[in-house]
């Protein structure tokens, strides 16, 4: 039972995670329309400023506000230079493969100076805690509160706020938005400052608990890809509620399938979303063809 | 230097192959496949897993191409219905499946270790003769292909592919359903990709899965971009664009000394990005293709 | 063929854009539907075709019901649509979006191609004179082999009223046929509605113009707010006081 109880607490940290990076897809997704691949390696970048912050300054919290603060920039570069001009209503295949470039383009600057090398946080050593055979890092802890603290902030901003309403309403109807007169810019300058801090939370996250190398980022697309799916298009609260499930069930399967074929079951999922929901668990259907 | 030659020519004839393919499902049918390399994959270790077994290279070849046409089948089944984007992100990930399967079950694939002596047709011919015969087999197998492409797309049925990528969704008032034709286009893509990836496998007569990354679907994925998706010449034009890149930029390390390899490669992926995002931004027609306002 | 449409019912969300809508049309009849923006006819129009699915309600044709029918499957049925925005295949010529269109042709299957070579290319002469055909009756020769993508608004229209007629339909649906096109030639699209509707195509047509279109439908129908207002020949429902009223804002 400890052993399922341990897994499930993996399965949460891991699944917090997903769900940064998929509500940093979903946003995409619902307002601007495309599936932007140039997410992981954002998370990727936001991990190795962490880092090189913490070096520069000895304080994990400056390496997080530094990286948060490089990615989300970043974030905004890509939609000024590059997805501005791309994103149009029936086209996604140009953000879709421009974002495939800006993906490369992140990385490999990455490697250019840092090389291939495994990089890591420093973390203060401490003791686990233990709850009736249940170990948890103290770090966890912080790493869940401050996953828990960005994703609900995020959703508060979309849910709360006047510039979170008009980017709802911009997702849902993008022509009836526009004729209405919402004003574009100060809505995308948020959506992608959103998309560049959830990115880069997620990073450092991943960064926290494995270790920095150049991949880590885009290997975490497909089940971010899989929860936003899963969650239904167009729903980036169902993003996060699906990516955690996805942790969870990822973990919890371990046992079964072993570790190597986690990310399989994130192929799995999504593929029987599509066969049985298309629409996800909480998106809405798209009309008939 | 001509077996030099030789080697850029056979490789990059399996470019235009992989080009060929992707081509005739983006750049006619508008389909994101975005998971070349997994079929590509399919193809080489079909092929080599038989042919170590002894079996004749037609055989081996066919069977390439049928086993990545059916693993085709069941997502198109499931994809094409859907929204465009759906089929990229499954793809994507149906090709990192592929990879992890191949590095995992090794008492099939030897997993990380590969498959060395693969065997090549032409080996009773002097080593000189079977590079040029091989090379023939695959500029003859490229030429066969780009026929049937043309004799394709010029077709009725090439006309309905055409106005799918156009405009699906006008296409169903006309009483005819796009799923079956982008199902058809999928899944002989994939075919032609595998029957690459075997000729690939017997050429280079060792693969591992070191050689089945995502990047090698986005180098066809340039090439189709900047050769011109949907142009019948783009896809020959921008497979040897891109053997010009990959090869000059192999030079471009001799001439460099002070770039490391890790160096080489991260320029190399910088250009492909840049590249990406500029030939998406200023020249999405490609350097065949014609602008339509 | 005769089209009757039962109570269909459609919301998005909690608004009704086409509520409770019932009438049928009579065969060999030239049915119009006006309305101002926004009533709701382009939604009727994709429940009819299939595009959308209803929330209640049913659609027939002839006496085949509709229900559980795809938009593809109404259209081999022999029900054809234009667009209100025309969708043309840019990226084909004008002649080979016509041919696109025409039904039957069994080189559309990739077996077909190689094993019925003969039965191919007869069929594509055959759609290849009815296009030209079809290219000369809309005055569009000059432009057969241009990319369909460089075509102006008016010329646009006119492939797609080209294309809808392609399928050999025996209901067609119209969507603002007229808008962009010159006067000689509407007139001209009208004779010709008029001959197919006689030998017993059934037509429903949206249209703002309304001169042409009360001069050419036996049977008006109105919309407003996704509720058909008042129904009738021409005349009684232009003086209705209440279409008059809904009308005031919307074109005329």
């Amino acid at each position: 039972m400890t052993f399922y109880l341990n897994l499930a607490v993996t399965g949460l940290l891991q699944g917090l995670l997903i769900a940064l990076a998929a509500l940093a897809v979903s946003l995409c997704f619902a307002v601007a329309r495309f599936p932007n691949a140039a997410t992981g390696d954002l998370m990727t970048l936001g991990a190795y400023t962490g880092v090189a912050g913490q070096r520069v300054t000895g304080s994990l919290i400056a390496g997080v506000v530094l990286a948060t603060a490089a990615v989300a920039l970043l974030s905004l570069a890509s939609y000024a230079l590059v997805f501005r001009r791309l994103i149009r209503a029936r086209s996604l295949v140009a953000p879709l493969i421009a974002s495939i470039g800006f993906a490369f383009l992140l990385r490999s600057v990455l490697t250019f100076f840092v090389g291939f090398d495994q990089l890591s946080f420093r973390l203060p050593i401490a003791r686990s805690l233990v709850f009736g055979g249940v170990r948890i890092r103290p770090s966890d802890l912080w790493l869940v509160a401050v996953a828990v603290a960005t994703l609900a902030a995020v959703l508060a901003v979309l849910f709360l706020t006047p510039v979170g309403r008009r980017m709802r309403a911009i997702a849902d109807n993008p022509e009836l938005a526009r004729a209405s007169g919402i004003h574009i810019r100060p809505v995308m300058i948020t959506l992608w400052t959103l998309i560049g801090v959830c990115s880069a939370i997620g990073g450092i996250m991943l960064g926290l608990r494995t270790v920095v190398v150049p991949e880590m980022g885009w290997n975490l697309l497909l089940p971010a890809f899989a929860a936003a799916v899963l969650g239904g298009v167009g729903n980036p609260a169902g993003a996060v509620l699906a990516g955690v499930a996805l942790g969870l069930i990822e973990a919890l399967s371990t046992p079964l399938v072993g570790f190597t074929y986690q990310t399989a079951i994130a192929f799995v999922l999504l593929i029987a979303t599509l066969v049985l929901r298309p629409q996800g668990l909480f998106g809405q259907a798209e009309p008939v063809r | 230097m001509l077996g030099y030659l030789e080697a850029v020519g056979t490789v990059g004839g399996i470019y235009a192959l992989l080009a060929l393919a992707l081509n005739l499902q983006y750049g006619f049918t508008g389909l994101i496949n975005f998971g070349v390399v997994g079929f590509f994959a399919i193809g080489a270790y079909t092929s080599a897993l038989l042919a170590m077994q002894g079996g004749p290279f037609l055989l081996d070849i066919a069977a390439a191409a049928i086993l990545a046409a059916i693993f085709s089948w069941p997502l198109g089944l499931i994809c094409l219905r859907l929204r465009d984007d759906y089929l990229a992100i499954v793809t994507l990930a149906f090709a990192e499946i592929v990879r992890t399967v191949i590095v995992s079950e090794e008492w099939l694939t030897s997993g990380t270790r590969g498959i060395p002596g693969i065997p090549r047709p032409f080996a009773g011919l002097p080593a000189g003769t079977a590079a040029v015969a091989y090379l023939g087999l695959v500029l003859a197998t490229v030429v066969v292909t780009a026929v049937l492409m043309r004799y394709l797309v010029h077709s009725p049925f090439g006309r309905m592919i055409q106005a799918i990528r156009d405009d699906e969704d006008a296409v169903p008032a006309l009483g005819k359903n796009p799923a079956s034709f982008k199902l058809v286009v999928f899944s002989f893509g994939a075919a032609l990709t595998g029957i690459a990836g075997a000729l690939y496998a017997h050429y280079l007569t060792y693969i591992s899965p070191d050689q089945f990354v995502p990047l090698l679907t986005f180098y066809i994925w340039m090439a189709v971009i900047m050769g011109g998706a949907g142009r019948l010449g783009g896809a020959i034009a921008g497979a040897a664009l891109l053997t010009v890149f990959l090869e000059g930029t192999r030079f471009l390390r001799d001439l460099i000394p002070f770039v490391s390899e890790v160096q080489m490669a991260s320029l190399r992926l910088a250009v492909i990005g840049l590249l990406l995002i500029l030939f998406t931004l200023y020249c999405p027609q490609g350097l065949l293709g014609r602008r339509i306002a | 063929m005769s089209l009757a449409v039962e109570h269909l019912h459609k919301s998005f969300g909690g608004l009704r854009v086409v509520e409770d809508v019932t009438f049928a049309t009579d065969p060999q009849a030239i049915t119009g539907l006006i309305g101002p923006n926004g009533a709701g006819k382009s939604t009727l129009f994709a429940l009819i075709t299939g595009y959308q699915r209803p929330d209640s309600g049913s659609v027939r044709f002839g006496a085949t019901s509709m229900r559980g029918l795809s938009a593809s499957a109404r259209a081999r049925h022999g029900v054809a649509r234009t667009f209100q925005i025309p969708r043309p295949f840019r990226h084909l010529s004008v002649r080979q979006n016509l041919m696109a269109a025409g039904p039957r042709q069994p080189g559309e299957h990739p077996f077909n191609l190689l094993f019925r070579r003969h039965a191919v290319a007869r069929r594509e002469r055959e759609l290849e004179q009815r296009a030209d055909a079809m290219l000369a009756f809309l005055g569009l020769e000059a432009v057969t082999h241009a990319l369909s993508g460089t075509l102006s608004g008016g010329q646009l229209k006119l492939l797609e009223l080209g294309r809808a007629l392609m399928t050999e339909p025996r209901y067609i649906l119209l969507d603002e046929p007229f808008a962009g096109v010159n006067p000689v030639l509407i007139e001209q699209i009208a004779a010709r509605i008029r001959t197919l509707a006689a030998r017993g195509t059934g037509f429903l047509i949206v249209e703002h113009n309304l001169p042409a279109l009360a001069a050419l439908a036996c049977h008006l129908l109105v919309m407003d707010r996704g509720r058909l207002i008042a129904a009738g020949s021409p005349d009684t429902v232009l003086a209705d006081r209440a279409v008059q009223d809904a009308y005031i804002g919307g074109a005329a």
